[in-house]
């Protein structure tokens, strides 16, 4: 049997929270960000994880360090 | 900041694909029938090779397309190829043990249009993911 077993982690992420408290649309972030609108949603509903780059990005346009933004949760698969 | 953004758009692209797919089958339609009259020679490769060139502009749409695109967008187009091939790869397996039962061969010219076609069948599942 192996020690540990793998752990799945899925990364939660406050970018809807925080956009909102700046008063953007999210096409104001697409734009600040130089991505698409479309991935802004994606991002914000959980269903695309940015690249570190675009999170680095996301971290530096919301003055914010990139752990506040992204939540790490382990979910154990037993 | 002054990042601009990418202007992909499913809409565009499909038109920009289906115009450079409908301009290949007129060429390669208005081709593929005469090459067999000519007489061996640089006529006949060049009725042959014809419709290569605007073959081209579908690569050209596509790669636009892709130019486009910022990473979400990237990894759906990528993730829509892979989807694309591996269903297109099994049903040419199968095609391929169907033609030992006696079922017609499909040529080579139909094998990139038809993988690129499979491509943008999958675009849409994919996309629905990230939605």
């Amino acid at each position: 049997m192996y020690a540990h077993r793998a752990q799945e982690i899925q990364i939660e992420n406050l970018i809807k929270e925080l956009r909102k408290a700046e008063k953007w649309s999210q096409q104001d972030l697409a734009e600040r960000l130089g991505v698409s609108r479309q991935t802004i949603n994606a991002i914000e509903r959980q269903r695309y994880d940015p690249s570190l780059e675009l999170a680095f990005k996301l971290a530096e346009v919301f003055g914010q360090p990139i752990e506040a933004l992204f939540i790490p949760e382990t979910k154990d698969d037993a | 900041m002054s990042n601009t953004i990418p202007q992909f758009s499913t809409k565009q692209y499909f038109f920009e694909l289906l115009g450079a797919f409908a301009i290949y089958t007129a060429v390669l339609f208005a081709t593929i029938g005469r090459v067999g009259d000519v007489a061996p020679g640089s006529t006949k490769m060049a009725l042959a090779l014809a419709p290569v060139f605007p073959l081209i502009l579908v690569f050209l749409a596509i790669m636009r397309a892709y130019k486009r695109s910022d990473e979400m967008h990237k990894r759906i187009l990528k993730e829509a190829f892979a989807m694309g091939a591996i269903i297109f790869g099994w049903l040419l397996i199968i095609l391929g043990f169907a033609e030992n039962g006696g079922a017609p061969k499909i040529p080579m010219v139909f094998i990139a249009p038809l993988l690129i076609g499979f491509w943008g069948l999958c675009m849409p599942i994919v996309l629905r993911r990230y939605k």
